[in-house]
């Protein structure tokens, strides 16, 4: 068995055996849960990869979607006993979803790692559970997550607040339950296409039906293999089920990864390529898996190979990190540090971000900037200047990235659109146009805009937006039809559709 | 001890979180916590109305919250339909007309053309 997952527990340093069938059942399950020794670069790797996935997740799509929280007056709890808590709002939730994304960020950096995830999990537990907007899997995936990285031992990975040497390994309950939680995941995954519509391939052809790119790739397929396309699809519904299942067994024993760290990611490429609309589910399930299952030979030359490259690096940045370490004497100079940072990154948020909620954001995120800089009686900082600066420009960061990936666009759309959907056409056009202020010279919300005022009965105004919308139009020859048919419509404003 | 009990625990929700839906869950649309992407019920078409006061007159719910929400009620959740029905109710309370929310919910199930009535709008959802 390979050393990341088995390991041998005999001889427990500090922990006397016990007697009897209880206590021996007892010793089984702390060497099983506590002593199983796993190798730190690839816990080190699993968690970059997971809370800087989550940190972007969270600053694009999260943010994006805090439009939602709120409308219409109604909100759901994700269990009735939640619904005492008040109405969410964008600007809270918007605020929630920033500092989460910032914690996450520097929880991948290590940067005060633990108080950050347990922050981030705080963060992202409290909208998870305050309303079902938001419910898809991957979210209560994300939110189980969160609780084990607050338990996996953070002070023995590599990061930015261990300028040495992490050990070769690591122990800790925490990381096994990562592996569980995966488990269960793919077990049950596999429970639920145990269905009449799933094994005789009718809802797999359903899910293919409006992606015409998966169903010529397995036409070609077909006639590669002279069989039918119903044929393949019956068989891609029982490789899915079957794959998850030998992926659940492969998280619990280890013997299986070699193939599970081809055939996982492998596998989630796959749905990813069928454009499912399942948010960033994939990416995390390609991430998650590739390191999980890495054999451990694979991962000790990964990281060899790593060292070597970023050796030139790391002999700059340690000086860096270690230069102003501080002890419990300079105290009050490095929370001034922080106060700086705070001021600087909660300033750059709350002039620059073009959001409602951002004076909470730019708040939430000073207040995160200062916790890491909080001092506690006879600890030491490393690099705290650094740590200081690197904060600041992670504030920055984000309203780069809010900018750079369209957010607040998104933001103003999706609420624009829900707007419309309830028939609150004046509401709707406001938020469209602010969105549109957002993109002068792009493609915009016009054509939206020009459906609205049709419904309010102002053909002109409507005219007006679907020639805008046509003169941004892309080529595509249905999109400028759909726009046309749309402006000829206006134009005769007795007709109703 | 203590804290192998803690994270026994931990695991044994995780599982019966999703053993929960096929052992003791009445709504199998609701399939929060139980990891069942892509799962047939997906594929499901579902139609909702709602009816409110005296005359039962009909309205569009999807005006009093986001279309997130909405989605979801419309695909058949009923937690959800009795959390905002339930919501309802209690505005008409407050405002002192008489509770009476109804809601039909039918649903067809994939390759079936039999529509199941789910929920059915004779009966008054206030409590």
């Amino acid at each position: 068995m390979s050393e990341g997952a088995a390991g041998g527990a005999a001889g427990l340093p500090g922990h006397a055996r016990s007697k009897g069938v209880p206590g021996r059942l007892v010793d089984g399950l702390h060497e099983y849960w506590d002593e199983t020794p796993w190798l730190t670069p690839r816990i080190t790797w699993l968690r970059f990869a997971f809370f800087a996935l989550l940190g972007l997740d969270a600053w694009i799509n999260l943010v994006m979607r805090a439009s939602q929280y709120g409308e219409g007056g109604f909100n759901a709890a994700q269990f009735p006993i939640l619904d005492v808590f008040p109405l969410p709002t964008p600007e809270i939730v918007l605020g929630l979803r920033a500092v989460c994304g910032f914690l996450a960020l520097r929880v991948a950096l290590g940067i005060a790692p633990r108080a950050s995830a347990i922050g981030t999990c705080v963060a992202y537990g409290l909208v998870y559970f305050w309303s079902q907007v938001d419910t898809y899997q991957h979210h209560y995936l994300t939110f189980l997550l969160l609780v084990s990285f607050c338990f996996v031992p953070h002070q023995q990975l590599g990061g930015w607040d261990r300028p040495e040497a992490p050990p070769s390994q690591v122990r800790g309950w925490a990381i096994r339950m990562i592996y569980w939680t995966i488990a269960i995941l793919y077990f049950y995954a596999a429970i639920a296409k145990w269905d009449p519509l799933w094994l005789d391939g009718s809802a797999v052809e359903a899910l293919f039906a409006p992606r015409p790119h998966v169903l010529d790739a397995l036409d070609a397929a077909g006639e590669l293999l002279g069989v039918g396309r119903i044929q393949l699809i019956r068989g891609a519904a029982w490789i899915a089920l079957l794959a998850e299942l030998a992926l659940a067994a492969a998280c619990l024993w280890s013997r299986l990864w070699p193939l599970a760290f081809v055939g996982a990611p492998l596998f989630h490429v796959g749905i990813e390529s069928m454009a499912l609309h399942i948010e960033w589910f994939s990416y995390y399930m390609i991430a998650f898996t590739f390191i999980m299952f890495m054999p451990d030979p694979v991962v000790t030359r990964v990281d060899e190979i790593g060292r070597r490259l970023l050796g030139g690096l790391e002999r700059r940045v340690t000086p860096l990190r270690r230069s102003m370490t501080i002890d419990g004497a300079d105290r009050r100079f490095v929370l001034a540090l922080g106060v700086g940072a705070a001021l600087i990154g909660g300033a750059v948020i709350y002039r620059e971000l073009p959001l409602p909620g951002r004076g909470l954001a730019a708040l939430f995120i000073g207040v995160a900037i200062v916790s890491a800089h909080w001092p506690r009686l006879g600890s030491t900082m490393v690099g705290p200047s650094t740590r200081a600066a690197l904060q600041a420009g992670m504030a920055v960061a984000f309203v780069v990235i809010v900018y750079r990936f369209d957010v607040a666009y998104g933001y103003y759309s999706m609420w624009a659109n829900g707007l419309q959907g309830r028939g609150l056409y004046q509401e709707a056009i406001g938020r469209y146009a602010e969105a549109n202020a957002l993109k002068p010279d792009g493609p915009a919300r016009f054509y939206p805009i020009g459906l609205c005022y049709e419904a309010l009965g102002r053909p002109r105004e409507a005219v007006a937006a679907f020639e805008e919308a046509l003169r941004r139009a892309s080529d595509d020859p249905e999109h400028r039809e759909r726009i046309e048919v749309a402006i000829r419509r206006a134009r005769q404003p007795t007709t109703r559709y | 001890m203590m804290r192998l009990v803690l994270v026994h625990a931990f695991l044994i929700a995780q599982i019966l979180a999703p053993a929960s839906y096929y052992l003791w869950r009445d709504d199998p649309r609701d399939e929060r916590f139980a990891w069942r992407m892509f799962s047939s019920m997906r594929f499901d078409a579902c139609s909702i109305r709602f009816f409110a006061g005296e005359d039962q007159e009909p309205f569009d719910a999807r005006a009093e919250m986001s279309p997130l929400l909405f989605a979801q009620m419309r695909e058949g959740r009923q937690s959800l339909i009795q959390q905002y029905v339930g919501a309802r109710c209690a505005r008409m309370q407050r405002a002192g007309e008489p509770a009476d929310v109804r809601v039909q919910l039918t649903c067809r199930r994939l390759g079936d053309t039999t529509l199941q009535k789910h929920l059915s709008r004779d009966r008054n959802l206030c409590p």
